[in-house]
């Protein structure tokens, strides 16, 4: 589909407010990301937070075998990472690809990752439990994602003893997970709502439809520029289709809230919205420092103000770009003085990688 | 009653084991007292040994402890 040519932000007003494109959302522009997650363990072994490294060590090396037995037919281009061996920024990168958790890089030892050349598939190994499989995809493709994980578990279970009941299912450390193992999580981004101050209520609806809401990097974190993930409540007494279709479910139903949240915002606060995107570029254009928290909420305006028709530049492309550059695994790895180095480093060259990427943006945009 | 550090919330009728030492897996020795705080188990053995907290743990969380799912 073509994207509709772009409106600038009237400078000197012409008197009349700006001929917003529409209202309308798509479940493109409101589901960022879809990850589908499998615990699995390998029976006969403790759990890794129970395991001693002997123990550890015997289930990396029994995985990392299988994973490279079945690796034809399972991955495409699967490459080994041995955590333990990484530095504290090739760690944050991990985790700020959200190949991995922040819990499974501080670990240490016996801890790998197997991840795929385009980023998007990683398996790991001792984290919470002894396998996780891992697939993230642009956009909503719950379906997709969960049959490229399920694939992979195809494969690895053919090689190696895997926990399960048949009453009780897959068999995880935690009781959380038991049954399925399995977790679909989409990456929304609600703006309108926010404005609105609507996401409480959206929530509700959200629980009722058995979904669970975490803010960007997962539990406990802040709700950083009004990007949530909501995943699957349970993970027992549904099928895996089920799973599948009840988050759906959810992103129609979030879809229909921002929609209903934005056209409502163009027909009576249009010039208040101007103002907000407006202000939102000058803050970019001024900063000298900016926080991860202060530029993602600006990332998050001017994507808004690019869906509602402004020429802000920052497309799907540009946000989903920015915001996983935006290095914020750094603070949650780093020892303290690392951290403070890097943060300061990260804060002053941010505001310019930023703009250069936005300009880049413009250029291609005024070239074609 | 339930303690305050009972983070789940599901379980009842545990008055008067408070002097009793909280029984383990003989396997990977988790406590009983850890399935309650946390709901984390440390092996397959903890899943036999605690099967009746454990189901009680499920349907809390879940509203069910029988698994629809994919099969081995
Ligand atoms: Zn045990």
């Amino acid at each position: 589909m073509k994207a509709p040519a772009r409106l600038a932000i009237p400078g000197s007003g012409t008197g009349k407010s700006p001929s917003w494109i529409s209202g309308s959302a798509s479940l493109s522009d409101v589901v960022l990301s879809t990850r589908a997650r499998l615990a699995r363990n390998v029976s006969g072994a403790i759990f890794p937070h129970m395991a001693s490294d002997a123990d550890l060590a015997r289930v990396a090396k029994i995985v990392l075998t299988a994973a490279h037995r079945v690796q034809e037919k399972a991955f495409r281009s699967m490459h080994t990472v041995d955590i333990s061996a990484l530095n504290d920024q090739e760690k944050a990168a991990l985790v700020d690809s959200h190949l991995t958790s922040v819990a499974h890089v501080r670990a240490g030892k016996h801890r790998f990752a197997l991840v795929d050349d385009n980023q998007s598939v990683s398996v790991l190994i001792n984290e919470e439990d002894h396998i996780r499989i891992q697939v993230i995809l642009p956009g909503m493709q719950a379906d997709a994602a969960r049959r490229k994980a399920d694939a992979i578990d195809d494969a690895l279970s053919q090689e190696l003893p895997i926990a399960y009941d048949k009453h009780l299912g897959y068999l995880t450390a935690s009781l959380a997970n038991c049954g399925m193992g399995l977790r679909v999580s989409i990456m929304v981004h609600l703006p309108a709502l926010a404005l609105l101050h609507r996401l409480p209520s959206t929530w509700q609806a959200a629980n009722s439809l058995d979904a669970a809401v975490r803010g960007l990097y997962g539990e406990g974190t802040e709700m950083a520029g009004n990007i949530y993930q909501v995943s699957n409540a349970v993970s027992m007494g549904w099928t895996e289709a089920q799973t599948v279709g009840k988050i759906t479910a959810v992103a129609t139903y979030l879809e229909a809230e921002e929609a209903g949240a934005r056209e409502l915002l163009i027909r009576t606060r249009a010039a208040e919205m101007e103002d907000l995107v407006q202000n939102a570029q000058h803050q970019l254009r001024d900063a000298e420092r900016l926080s991860v928290e202060e530029g993602v909420r600006i990332l998050s305006t001017l994507r808004f103000g690019y869906l509602m028709g402004y020429d802000t530049h920052v497309s799907d492309t540009v946000f989903s770009e920015l915001v996983a550059g935006l290095r914020g695994g750094t603070q949650l790895i780093a020892s303290d003085d690392d951290r403070a180095r890097d943060v300061f480093y990260q804060e002053t060259r941010r505001p310019a990688l930023f703009r250069n990427r936005i300009r880049a943006e413009r250029s291609t945009v005024a070239a074609g | 009653m339930i303690g305050e550090n009972d983070q789940l919330g599901l379980f009842e009728g545990r008055d008067g084991e408070d002097l009793m030492p909280s029984p383990a897996c003989p396997t990977c020795h988790t406590r009983l007292d850890r399935i309650y705080a946390d709901g984390f188990l440390g092996c397959e053995t903890c899943y036999e040994v605690f099967a009746d907290v454990v189901q009680q743990a499920l349907i809390s969380m879940h509203g069910t402890s029988r698994h629809t799912g994919k099969t081995l």
